[in-house]
């Protein structure tokens, strides 16, 4: 049985291109400041993030493995320093998640 | 299910991050304009042969520009958020302000400014350059900006060191922009 249609609920193919990965606000975070920014350093993304070493390090893994970022692991006054970049695959599926948040937002305002 | 009300907030919290994010505040790139500052502007009362002060500018104009670029471009490393952009950007934007000042020298080769007018013109122009760069990238330079605009009327109208007065209030200005709300050093890691 089909139901009417609610003008408050966004259409259900709206939803379906909204990106599971980028659904949480902190991988959605990490996506835009490196969008922002050239490269990242694990210890400065923490910061601005306020997350833990684990947690930030879970979501910089899960972009990571479906090829979001670019990692690069090197060293600085004799410390090791990870930089993140976000890839050009990672660029474009944050560019269409925005635009469909952005639409969905428009639609119900 | 993402609903309108969770789609806002987390684009609030990513905006509050965003913001978050700020480049790194490199109080030496103050310092060294307070001090390039100050005699460069106290040269204009002190000495009488007025060609020292252009070959004193050609030289501490680009030395100057060029390590701003490179103390910035360290501190950026060292805190842990390099952007290529908002380094061109800034480079840019001082860049504007040189050129408009060479340019500006067309006035005086025409006969319509004389060279003690060019001089102030360039402090106006400095204004300028301040205050766009504090309300667009960077808010500590915006009163900075206002106060070498009071030193280009100082340059008009005062006959006696008013250059060098000018200069002074631009180094305390720069000096205390520097250490004023100066976020504690950050290491990339």
């Amino acid at each position: 049985m089909k139901l009417p249609a609610d003008p408050d609920l966004p259409k259900l193919d709206e939803l379906e291109l909204l990106n599971g990965l980028l659904e949480h606000r902190v991988r959605l975070a990490i996506c835009v400041l490196l969008s922002k920014y050239d490269a990242m350093s694990f210890t400065r993304l923490k910061q601005v993030l306020g997350e833990t070493d684990g947690s930030l390090g879970a979501h910089l893994r899960k972009l990571e493995n479906s090829g979001y970022l670019d990692v690069e692991k090197a060293y600085r006054n004799r410390r090791p320093v990870t930089w993140y970049r976000i890839s050009t695959r990672g660029r474009t599926h944050l560019k269409r998640h925005l635009a469909v948040l952005t639409q969905l937002i428009d639609r119900a305002e | 299910m993402a609903d309108n009300t969770q789609i806002k907030e987390d684009l609030a919290y990513v905006r509050a991050v965003a913001e978050r994010s700020k480049g790194a505040h490199v109080p030496a790139i103050y310092l060294l304009w307070a001090v390039i500052g100050l005699f460069g502007f106290a040269l204009v009362d002190f000495v009488d042969d007025k060609k020292w002060i252009s070959i004193y500018w050609l030289f501490a104009g680009p030395i100057g520009t060029a390590l701003s670029m490179w103390l910035g471009a360290k501190a950026d490393r060292d805190a842990g958020a390099t952007s290529r952009d908002a380094g061109i950007r800034a480079s840019l934007h001082w860049l504007s302000f040189m050129v408009a000042g060479w340019l500006g020298l067309a006035l005086v080769f025409a006969d319509h400014l004389t060279w003690r007018g060019f001089g102030s013109l360039w402090v106006l122009l400095l204004a300028l350059t301040y205050f766009q760069f504090g309300l667009h990238l960077e808010r500590r330079l915006l009163p900075i900006g206002v106060l070498i605009a009071a030193g280009y009327l100082v340059t008009v109208w005062v006959p006696n060191y008013g250059w060098t007065a000018t200069g002074v209030v631009l180094a305390i200005a720069l000096v205390t922009a520097a250490f004023l709300g100066a976020p504690k050093s950050e290491t990339a890691g």
